[in-house]
């Protein structure tokens, strides 16, 4: 299983999607998408929207003023 | 192929929407779509899909710009009236996005120069405001096995339909041949209201984009119309018929040729 990396710090909203978006398109079903966001808007928005694209969201992890979400590609 | 940042963001409602994505974008810079007519019809399509990135946008047209033209053919400036056609919408796709190549053709639609043209692209739009122009785009992209949108408008009505030559209904599986030179007003003279081509052009091109994407159900096999006066948008059923003369099974239509006289080559018409 490979894991991917993305920085998405400093990239806002609605972009940052954009940018994750063709991050999982390069991402294999099954694997793992590490994506860095911004707190505020970035965290409150990108989940959902990845929920909803049907995603999974396998780890949130809070670090100093950013997140380092763990994302697995379900299709 | 992958996108640039520029690109990104500029194709970021595009790439966000789960039928395109990064992957369908690349393909519609990858594609190649020809224009024939840069009129009323031709400019919303020439524009929006130079706006939606399509790499590749072919212009045929062989008229130069017209005063009376301004008033619906939205890609033509006031300065631009004695311009070529070609030329003038050239200027406006590159203002819009770079990343379009474009081709010109000053060349009016004949079964001589079209065949060769209509071969380098993956989609056509017949943006053209006559009947021979029609029909013969409609036999060389039978012959040729390029998928097509065709589109017309007069007055107040308009009407399209997408044809993917050997599977679908074709314009002379509707249409035998063109009316009675007599029975049709030519556009200059029947009028018509200018909001009317940029529907209909503004819908072939969306079949182009969705043909391109492999998205969605295509307006195949059904004559789309539209009326401005009461808003009725009709699509009626069509099918292949078996005694279609081009793609019949005991087509009599063979090769290629013009059908009767090409109204608007006419000097002074200003359709
Ligand atoms: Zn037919």
């Amino acid at each position: 299983m490979l894991t991917t990396k993305v920085d998405l710090r400093g990239v806002p909203c609605p972009l940052n999607l954009v940018k994750v978006k063709l991050a999982i398109e390069k991402t294999a079903v099954g694997d793992i998408l590490e994506i860095e966001i911004d707190d505020g808007e970035p965290i409150q928005n990108l989940p959902v929207s990845l929920g909803r694209q049907g995603q999974e969201i396998v780890e949130t992890i809070k670090c100093q003023g950013y997140f380092r979400l763990k994302v697995r590609r379900r299709l | 192929m992958s996108l640039t940042e520029e690109q990104i963001q500029r194709y970021s409602r595009n790439i966000i929407l789960e039928q395109v994505g990064g992957a369908g974008q690349e393909k519609l810079l990858a594609s190649k779509v020809l224009i024939v007519g840069v009129g009323g019809l031709g400019s919303p399509a020439a524009l929006y899909l130079a706006a939606a990135g399509v790499g590749t946008i072919g212009l045929l047209d062989g008229d130069q710009v017209d005063l009376t033209n301004l008033q619906r053919q939205i890609i033509h400036h006031t300065a631009d009236v004695g311009k070529r056609k070609v030329v003038s919408a050239k200027e406006k796709i590159e203002a819009v996005n770079p990343d379009v190549a474009v081709r010109t053709y000053d060349v009016w639609a004949r079964a001589d120069s079209i065949r060769d043209i209509i071969r380098e692209y993956d989609f056509v739009i017949d943006a053209t405001d006559n009947f021979p122009a029609k029909f013969l785009i409609n036999d060389v992209c039978h012959f040729e096995r390029i998928p097509f949108s065709h589109g017309g408008i007069l007055q107040f009505e308009g009407q399209l339909m997408t044809i993917i030559p050997g599977r679908t209904a074709c314009y002379r599986c509707l249409f035998p041949g063109p009316p009675p030179a007599n029975a049709v007003a030519p556009c200059g003279q029947a009028g018509v209201l200018g909001v009317l081509p940029g529907v209909i052009g503004l819908l072939q091109a969306t079949e182009a984009i969705k043909y391109l994407l492999g998205m969605g159900g295509l307006l195949t096999d059904s004559l789309l119309t539209y009326c401005a006066l009461t808003m009725e948008f009709r699509k009626v059923p069509a099918q292949r018929r078996a005694d279609c003369p081009l793609c019949g099974p005991n087509a009599t239509i063979t090769t290629l040729r013009d059908e009767g006289k090409v109204v608007c080559n006419r000097k002074g018409c200003k359709c």
